[in-house]
Protein backbone atom coordinates (compact mmCIF):
# COMPACT_ATOMS: atom_id res chain seq x y z
CA UNK A 1 0.00 0.00 0.00
CA UNK A 2 1.15 3.61 -0.72
CA UNK A 3 1.07 5.96 1.87
CA UNK A 4 -0.93 9.97 2.02
CA UNK A 5 2.64 11.34 2.36
CA UNK A 6 4.05 9.42 -0.99
CA UNK A 7 1.44 10.88 -3.00
CA UNK A 8 1.45 14.66 -1.81
CA UNK A 9 5.19 15.66 -3.51
CA UNK A 10 3.37 13.64 -6.78
CA UNK A 11 0.56 15.69 -6.57
CA UNK A 12 2.53 19.15 -5.97
CA UNK A 13 4.96 18.21 -8.75
CA UNK A 14 2.10 17.39 -11.07
CA UNK A 15 0.64 20.53 -9.92
CA UNK A 16 3.46 22.62 -10.55
CA UNK A 17 4.25 21.43 -14.13
CA UNK A 18 0.92 21.94 -15.44
CA UNK A 19 1.03 25.40 -13.69
CA UNK A 20 4.26 26.20 -16.19
CA UNK A 21 4.90 23.09 -18.37
CA UNK A 22 8.05 25.32 -20.15
CA UNK A 23 9.53 25.05 -16.85
CA UNK A 24 12.24 22.46 -17.03
CA UNK A 25 12.81 21.98 -13.58
CA UNK A 26 9.10 21.51 -12.71
CA UNK A 27 8.98 19.04 -16.10
CA UNK A 28 11.84 16.85 -14.61
CA UNK A 29 10.27 17.02 -10.94
CA UNK A 30 7.32 15.60 -11.89
CA UNK A 31 8.47 12.99 -14.25
CA UNK A 32 11.34 12.70 -11.26
CA UNK A 33 8.06 11.80 -8.58
CA UNK A 34 5.60 9.84 -11.28
CA UNK A 35 8.75 7.79 -11.87
CA UNK A 36 9.47 7.32 -8.01
CA UNK A 37 5.47 6.13 -7.36
CA UNK A 38 5.82 4.34 -10.41
CA UNK A 39 8.66 2.15 -9.60
CA UNK A 40 6.88 1.09 -6.00
CA UNK A 41 3.46 0.31 -7.39
CA UNK A 42 5.25 -1.69 -9.86
CA UNK A 43 7.39 -3.45 -7.19
CA UNK A 44 3.76 -4.45 -5.08
CA UNK A 45 2.06 -5.50 -8.65
CA UNK A 46 4.84 -7.42 -10.03
CA UNK A 47 4.41 -6.12 -13.66
CA UNK A 48 5.56 -2.84 -15.40
CA UNK A 49 3.58 0.07 -15.62
CA UNK A 50 4.04 3.13 -17.81
CA UNK A 51 4.19 6.66 -16.83
CA UNK A 52 0.27 7.08 -18.39
CA UNK A 53 -1.03 4.07 -16.26
CA UNK A 54 0.08 5.85 -12.86
CA UNK A 55 -1.00 9.24 -14.19
CA UNK A 56 -4.79 7.93 -15.11
CA UNK A 57 -5.09 5.91 -11.79
CA UNK A 58 -4.27 8.85 -9.86
CA UNK A 59 -5.98 11.64 -11.86
CA UNK A 60 -9.18 11.26 -9.58
CA UNK A 61 -7.07 11.50 -6.54
CA UNK A 62 -5.17 14.40 -8.25
CA UNK A 63 -9.02 16.36 -8.41
CA UNK A 64 -9.51 15.72 -4.88
CA UNK A 65 -5.70 17.22 -3.67
CA UNK A 66 -6.31 20.10 -5.73
CA UNK A 67 -10.26 20.63 -4.54
CA UNK A 68 -9.06 19.90 -1.37
CA UNK A 69 -5.94 22.49 -1.11
CA UNK A 70 -8.04 25.17 -3.02
CA UNK A 71 -6.33 24.87 -6.30
CA UNK A 72 -5.48 26.37 -8.94
CA UNK A 73 -5.87 29.45 -6.64
CA UNK A 74 -5.75 32.93 -8.18
CA UNK A 75 -2.52 34.40 -8.34
CA UNK A 76 -0.77 36.64 -5.54
CA UNK A 77 -0.98 40.42 -6.14
CA UNK B 1 31.80 58.22 -70.50
CA UNK B 2 33.10 54.78 -72.14
CA UNK B 3 33.34 52.87 -68.88
CA UNK B 4 30.15 53.41 -67.61
CA UNK B 5 27.66 50.11 -67.83
CA UNK B 6 24.55 50.53 -70.10
CA UNK B 7 21.45 51.25 -68.49
CA UNK B 8 20.58 47.55 -69.55
CA UNK B 9 23.23 46.47 -67.26
CA UNK B 10 21.82 44.38 -64.44
CA UNK B 11 23.44 44.44 -60.76
CA UNK B 12 25.67 41.28 -61.42
CA UNK B 13 27.31 42.57 -64.05
CA UNK B 14 27.83 45.81 -62.51
CA UNK B 15 29.40 43.95 -59.54
CA UNK B 16 31.21 41.92 -61.51
CA UNK B 17 32.59 45.24 -62.97
CA UNK B 18 33.09 47.02 -59.65
CA UNK B 19 35.07 43.76 -58.77
CA UNK B 20 37.36 43.71 -61.37
CA UNK B 21 38.28 47.50 -61.75
CA UNK B 22 36.08 48.26 -64.73
CA UNK B 23 35.76 51.47 -64.15
CA UNK B 24 37.32 54.58 -62.89
CA UNK B 25 37.23 57.01 -59.98
CA UNK B 26 35.67 59.57 -61.48
CA UNK B 27 33.09 57.33 -63.15
CA UNK B 28 31.20 57.02 -60.14
CA UNK B 29 29.56 60.28 -60.27
CA UNK B 30 28.09 59.28 -63.20
CA UNK B 31 23.95 58.90 -63.44
CA UNK B 32 24.29 55.63 -64.17
CA UNK B 33 26.50 54.31 -61.10
CA UNK B 34 24.01 56.29 -59.03
CA UNK B 35 20.79 54.61 -60.35
CA UNK B 36 23.15 51.02 -59.30
CA UNK B 37 23.78 51.95 -56.28
CA UNK B 38 20.18 53.25 -55.18
CA UNK B 39 18.86 49.91 -57.01
CA UNK B 40 20.77 48.06 -55.02
CA UNK B 41 20.17 50.04 -51.64
CA UNK B 42 16.69 49.61 -52.43
CA UNK B 43 17.24 45.59 -53.10
CA UNK B 44 18.53 45.02 -50.34
CA UNK B 45 16.35 47.74 -48.08
CA UNK B 46 13.39 44.56 -49.27
CA UNK B 47 15.25 41.53 -48.42
CA UNK B 48 15.97 43.25 -44.78
CA UNK B 49 12.14 44.20 -44.64
CA UNK B 50 10.96 40.66 -45.92
CA UNK B 51 13.47 38.71 -43.52
CA UNK B 52 12.00 41.35 -40.33
CA UNK B 53 8.36 40.38 -41.50
CA UNK B 54 9.33 36.51 -41.54
CA UNK B 55 10.82 36.91 -38.01
CA UNK B 56 7.65 39.11 -37.07
CA UNK B 57 5.20 36.57 -37.92
CA UNK B 58 7.52 33.72 -36.41
CA UNK B 59 7.75 35.90 -33.26
CA UNK B 60 3.97 35.41 -33.27
CA UNK B 61 3.15 32.21 -34.10
CA UNK B 62 5.59 31.24 -31.42
CA UNK B 63 3.94 33.66 -28.90
CA UNK B 64 -0.01 32.57 -29.34
CA UNK B 65 1.65 28.52 -29.55
CA UNK B 66 3.27 29.22 -26.00
CA UNK B 67 0.23 30.60 -24.77
CA UNK B 68 -2.34 27.97 -26.33
CA UNK B 69 -0.38 25.10 -25.17
CA UNK B 70 -0.45 26.79 -21.37
CA UNK B 71 -4.22 27.15 -22.11
CA UNK B 72 -4.59 23.18 -23.06
CA UNK B 73 -2.43 22.98 -19.24
CA UNK B 74 -4.94 24.94 -17.37
CA UNK B 75 -8.21 23.28 -19.29
CA UNK B 76 -6.90 19.76 -18.03
CA UNK B 77 -6.42 21.03 -14.41
CA UNK B 78 -9.88 22.08 -14.91
CA UNK B 79 -11.15 18.98 -15.81
CA UNK B 80 -9.34 17.12 -13.23
CA UNK B 81 -10.57 18.98 -10.28
CA UNK B 82 -14.32 18.57 -11.82
CA UNK B 83 -15.73 14.99 -10.98
CA UNK B 84 -17.46 14.84 -14.49
CA UNK B 85 -16.44 15.63 -17.90
CA UNK B 86 -18.52 16.06 -20.78
CA UNK B 87 -17.64 14.35 -23.48
CA UNK B 88 -17.89 17.36 -26.24
CA UNK B 89 -15.32 18.85 -23.67
CA UNK B 90 -13.30 15.82 -23.85
CA UNK B 91 -13.31 15.86 -27.44
CA UNK B 92 -12.42 19.66 -27.60
CA UNK B 93 -9.48 18.64 -25.47
CA UNK B 94 -8.26 15.94 -28.02
CA UNK B 95 -8.91 18.73 -31.04
CA UNK B 96 -7.01 21.34 -29.15
CA UNK B 97 -4.09 18.77 -28.13
CA UNK B 98 -3.77 17.09 -31.66
CA UNK B 99 -3.84 20.42 -33.91
CA UNK B 100 -0.90 22.15 -30.81
CA UNK B 101 1.25 19.00 -31.79
CA UNK B 102 0.78 19.81 -35.52
CA UNK B 103 1.65 23.58 -35.04
CA UNK B 104 4.38 22.65 -32.79
CA UNK B 105 6.12 20.68 -35.83
CA UNK B 106 5.71 23.41 -38.30
CA UNK B 107 7.06 26.08 -36.02
CA UNK B 108 9.77 23.79 -35.33
CA UNK B 109 10.60 23.33 -38.94
CA UNK B 110 10.10 26.89 -39.55
CA UNK B 111 12.72 28.14 -37.02
CA UNK B 112 15.35 26.40 -38.58
CA UNK B 113 15.20 29.48 -41.42
CA UNK B 114 16.43 31.73 -38.45
CA UNK B 115 19.75 32.07 -37.37
CA UNK B 116 20.72 31.17 -33.57
CA UNK B 117 20.90 34.84 -32.57
CA UNK B 118 17.72 35.91 -34.51
CA UNK B 119 16.21 33.04 -32.12
CA UNK B 120 17.69 33.88 -29.27
CA UNK B 121 16.07 37.41 -29.58
CA UNK B 122 12.65 36.54 -30.20
CA UNK B 123 12.93 33.90 -26.96
CA UNK B 124 12.62 31.04 -29.29
CA UNK B 125 13.94 27.91 -27.29
CA UNK B 126 14.00 24.35 -29.35
CA UNK B 127 14.17 22.85 -25.37
CA UNK B 128 11.60 24.38 -24.34
CA UNK B 129 9.16 23.53 -27.56
CA UNK B 130 10.30 20.02 -27.08
CA UNK B 131 9.22 19.66 -23.51
CA UNK B 132 5.58 21.29 -24.55
CA UNK B 133 5.31 19.06 -27.12
CA UNK B 134 6.30 15.75 -25.20
CA UNK B 135 3.94 17.46 -22.59
CA UNK B 136 1.14 17.61 -24.97
CA UNK B 137 1.35 13.78 -26.42
CA UNK B 138 1.86 12.70 -22.63
CA UNK B 139 -1.73 14.54 -22.43
CA UNK B 140 -3.11 12.87 -25.39
CA UNK B 141 -1.88 9.76 -24.06
CA UNK B 142 -3.38 10.35 -20.59
CA UNK B 143 -6.40 11.21 -21.43
CA UNK B 144 -7.27 9.79 -25.20
CA UNK B 145 -6.30 6.44 -24.66
CA UNK B 146 -6.46 5.42 -21.12
CA UNK B 147 -5.16 1.93 -19.96
CA UNK B 148 -7.68 -0.77 -19.84
CA UNK B 149 -9.97 -0.43 -16.50
CA UNK B 150 -8.57 -3.51 -15.19
CA UNK B 151 -5.24 -2.24 -14.78
CA UNK B 152 -6.57 1.16 -13.28
CA UNK B 153 -8.72 -0.60 -10.62
CA UNK B 154 -5.00 -2.26 -9.65
CA UNK B 155 -3.19 0.66 -9.10
CA UNK B 156 -6.12 2.40 -7.10
CA UNK B 157 -6.32 -0.56 -4.46
CA UNK B 158 -2.95 0.22 -3.26
CA UNK B 159 -3.52 3.57 -2.60
CA UNK B 160 -4.41 4.71 0.57
CA UNK B 161 -7.91 5.68 1.38
CA UNK B 162 -9.03 9.04 -0.04
CA UNK B 163 -9.22 11.48 3.39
Amino acid sequence: MLREEDLEPVFQAWYDHKMDTGDAEAFRVHHATIDGVKAELETLLGYSLSRSDVRCALRERFGSWMRYNKLPSPPKK
Amino acid sequence: MADVPSMSASTEDLFERRRSGGYSPDSVQDYEYRMWAERLIREVSEEVASAERKARDFVQAWVRWRDLSSFLSYVELSMTRRTNVEISERQWHETLSAGLLTLGGLLRDWATAFDANTLDLVGYNVAELEMKLQTIRESLEDWHFSPPAQRISAIQALLPEDA
